[in-house]
């Protein structure tokens, strides 16, 4: 199991500058950058006017950021910063550090998404049992023809529609701002619906499959019922290939909430990916950037060995072979 | 005395689509306390069918009738309250590929204790120090410790070993062992043929043991059952396998059985196909299309006819053998 963890790290590593290379080459491809864009209309000055700094510190940022230098030198400095934690200052914000901005938005974001997926995998687990104990009941067919609505229908569509019915017309919820729990509510909501739709027929199918197993034959003939034969039995084998279908949605997740967040006004780190993104605010991006990817991938190692805790095969081995 | 298990013209039909397969086709069988028995045929002869329609696990598209009476109650009438309240404590069951019927994910102790559980006879603990010494007893070293482990973790001949010991977790009056060697090596059949042999008369136990082996069955079985396109074909004392064996069907199978003495011949075969019985029911004997003894009469379906104490056989030839010796 450590060779397992210590070799995944060294992917990581790899993944890690393979990400940073490839964003900051993007980034710079990208025509004009954050100092450009104003230069263009009225020089060094009129740069330092719109954002409302002297032309001296405008020279200064050219400096900090090596604008000036090889594209080795200032990709280095990014990645090195991130590193070691010395982030830096935003082009666009600069008298903020951009960890500043990123410790402020970052916990907003993620907080949403592991709510929602923890709520998502929750809800499917009963939904999908629920299901599979009444296989083909009435119950069955109404839950997995809810499911099929929730997948069919984009999280954007079901955030609008939750507004409009909890907040516009029963003023039960906050719809826009953010200043405690109650503003997690919708957003978590129309995030978490549209992962419980396609869940939750994954969940229901996994453990109808289980239930055929021949060793659910050898649970009714000790005296088992069906109780016993799904939470002793089929609900953990079930868990397992889950766990293969939760991973990407926790990595899609992650940007997934940038439109989420926007359209309920949220603090998220979203908006400043996309505004970094569109300014050309090349710490700022280079640091969101890299961040997302450390997070993604230790989600990742963590859903690898998730599999070690359901499946002792997995995890007696070593890990060593492939699921 | 009343058998244990008193089966009578059990019929089980599978519906499929438009399809209807004649499982099982008014099977008779009994068997007493403490008697083993076995119940030989070739796949899809429906011999496992009989013994998975009396614990009742066949599932909703399998169509039951008949009456299968235990200790002077009628099974298939029971509600599955009541059934479970047997299967598997009175009644228990091994299967034929034990690392399939063990739950991969769980450890063998884990899964050993759940008849207890499942019945509420003892606490976890107190079944756990039973499933330790009964896997010593069915000759499984260092048994504390092979409780933690996962059946991928064992052998096929010890997982089987691990089944039979789970199976007498709740010192059941029948065993049904459907096929339980078919799966392991030669020399490992031999020994859970002699341990579950052994076990059967410690126990003084009943057990149904199934098999397509002839071989295995007469070792194992003080009765044997042959049955053949959901028939029974013939039913006779193993002691008489050798000697007097009443029906054309049991006398090929005996007949293709390889012999490693004697000179090299071709090996005699049954011609022609088992009976399939998701075709419908031929009008008279369901072996006639393969028999070398067929005659116009076997166009009527011949009846059980007795043969000798314990002995009778589904065959008109059989008649002719309460008088006349086969050659």
């Amino acid at each position: 199991m450590l060779r397992f963890v210590a070799q995944r790290v060294g992917y990581m590593i790899i993944s890690f500058f393979l990400v940073s290379i490839i964003t900051f080459w993007l980034m710079k491809a990208a025509p004009g950058s954050f100092l450009e864009l104003n230069l263009t209309v009225g020089g060094v000055n009129a740069a330092a006017q719109s954002i409302n700094v002297s032309p001296e510190l405008m020279r200064a940022l050219v400096a900090q950021y090596h604008l000036d230098a090889p594209w080795y030198v200032q990709y280095w400095s990014y990645v090195w910063g991130f590193l070691t934690l010395h982030f830096g200052y935003s082009m666009e914000f600069p008298t903020t550090p951009t960890l500043q901005l990123i410790a402020r938005t970052f916990p907003v974001s993620f907080s949403i998404a592991i709510l929602s997926v923890a709520l998502a995998v929750v809800v499917s687990i009963a939904a999908g049992v629920m299901a599979a104990i009444r296989e083909h009941s009435w119950l069955d067919a109404s839950t997995m023809f809810v499911a099929t609505l929730g997948t069919a229908i984009p999280a954007y569509v079901v955030a609008v529609l939750l507004a409009l019915v909890f907040g516009v017309w029963l003023h039960w919820l906050p719809v826009i701002g953010f200043q405690g729990p109650r503003y997690y509510v919708l957003p978590v909501l129309s995030l978490a619906i549209p992962m419980i739709g396609s869940l939750s027929r994954y969940m229901r199918n996994s453990i109808i499959q289980s239930l055929h197993a021949e060793y659910i034959v050898a649970v009714y003939a000790k005296g088992g019922g069906l109780r016993d034969a799904i939470l002793r039995h089929a609900l953990k084998n079930s868990l397992i290939p889950l766990v293969t279908v939760v991973g990407p949605h926790i990595a899609g997740l992650m940007m997934g909430t940038v439109l989420i967040e926007s359209m309920f006004g949220l603090p998220g780190m979203g908006q400043v990916f996309a505004t970094a993104a569109s300014r050309r605010d090349y710490p700022l991006i280079m640091d969101s950037t890299l961040l997302y990817s450390v997070v993604i991938m230790l989600m990742n190692l963590l859903v690898d060995l998730l599999y070690g805790i359901l499946d002792p095969r997995i995890r007696k081995r070593g890990y060593a072979e492939g699921r | 005395m009343a058998p244990l298990l008193n089966i009578s013209d059990l019929k089980v039909t599978f519906h499929a689509d438009r399809t209807v397969v004649h499982a099982v086709n008014g099977v008779d069988l009994c068997v007493d306390a403490g008697r083993a028995v076995a119940i030989v045929g070739e796949s899809g002869s429906g011999k496992s069918t009989v013994m998975m329609a009396v614990m009742r696990l066949l599932g909703r598209r399998a169509h039951v009738s008949g009456r299968i009476e235990w200790d002077g109650q009628d099974l298939l009438a029971l509600p599955e309250r009541a059934m479970r309240q047997i299967r598997g404590r009175a009644m228990g069951m091994i299967f034929q590929n034990p690392s399939s019927y063990l739950n991969p994910t769980k450890t063998i102790g884990e899964q050993m204790i759940e008849p207890v559980l499942f019945h509420r006879i003892a606490s976890a603990s107190a079944a756990r120090r039973q499933a330790v010494q009964l896997l010593e007893q069915v000759g499984i070293p260092d048994p504390e410790q092979r409780l933690r482990l996962y059946p991928f973790e064992l052998s096929g001949g010890q997982l089987q070993r691990v089944m039979i010991a789970m199976a007498l977790m709740t010192r059941p009056k029948l065993l049904i062992a459907d096929e339980p060697t078919t799966a392991l090596d030669v020399t490992v059949q031999a020994e859970v043929l002699v341990l579950l042999k052994r076990l059967q008369r410690e126990l003084g136990m009943a057990l149904v043991f199934i098999t397509h082996d002839l071989a295995v069955a007469a070792q194992v079985a003080e009765e044997i059952y042959v049955m053949y396109g959901g028939f029974i074909l013939e039913h006779l004392p193993a002691a008489e396998l050798t000697q007097r064996k009443a029906h054309p069907y049991l006398r090929g199978l005996l007949g293709s059985i390889p012999r490693l003495d004697g000179p090299r011949t071709p090996l005699p075969f049954i011609p022609g196909q088992p009976l399939d019985t998701a075709r419908g029911l031929p009008e008279g004997c369901v072996f006639a299309d393969r028999c070398a003894h067929r005659m116009s009469r076997c166009a009527q379906r011949p009846p059980m006819i007795h043969v000798g104490s314990g002995h009778r056989a589904a065959c008109w030839l059989a008649e002719e053998e309460v008088t006349q010796v086969w050659p």
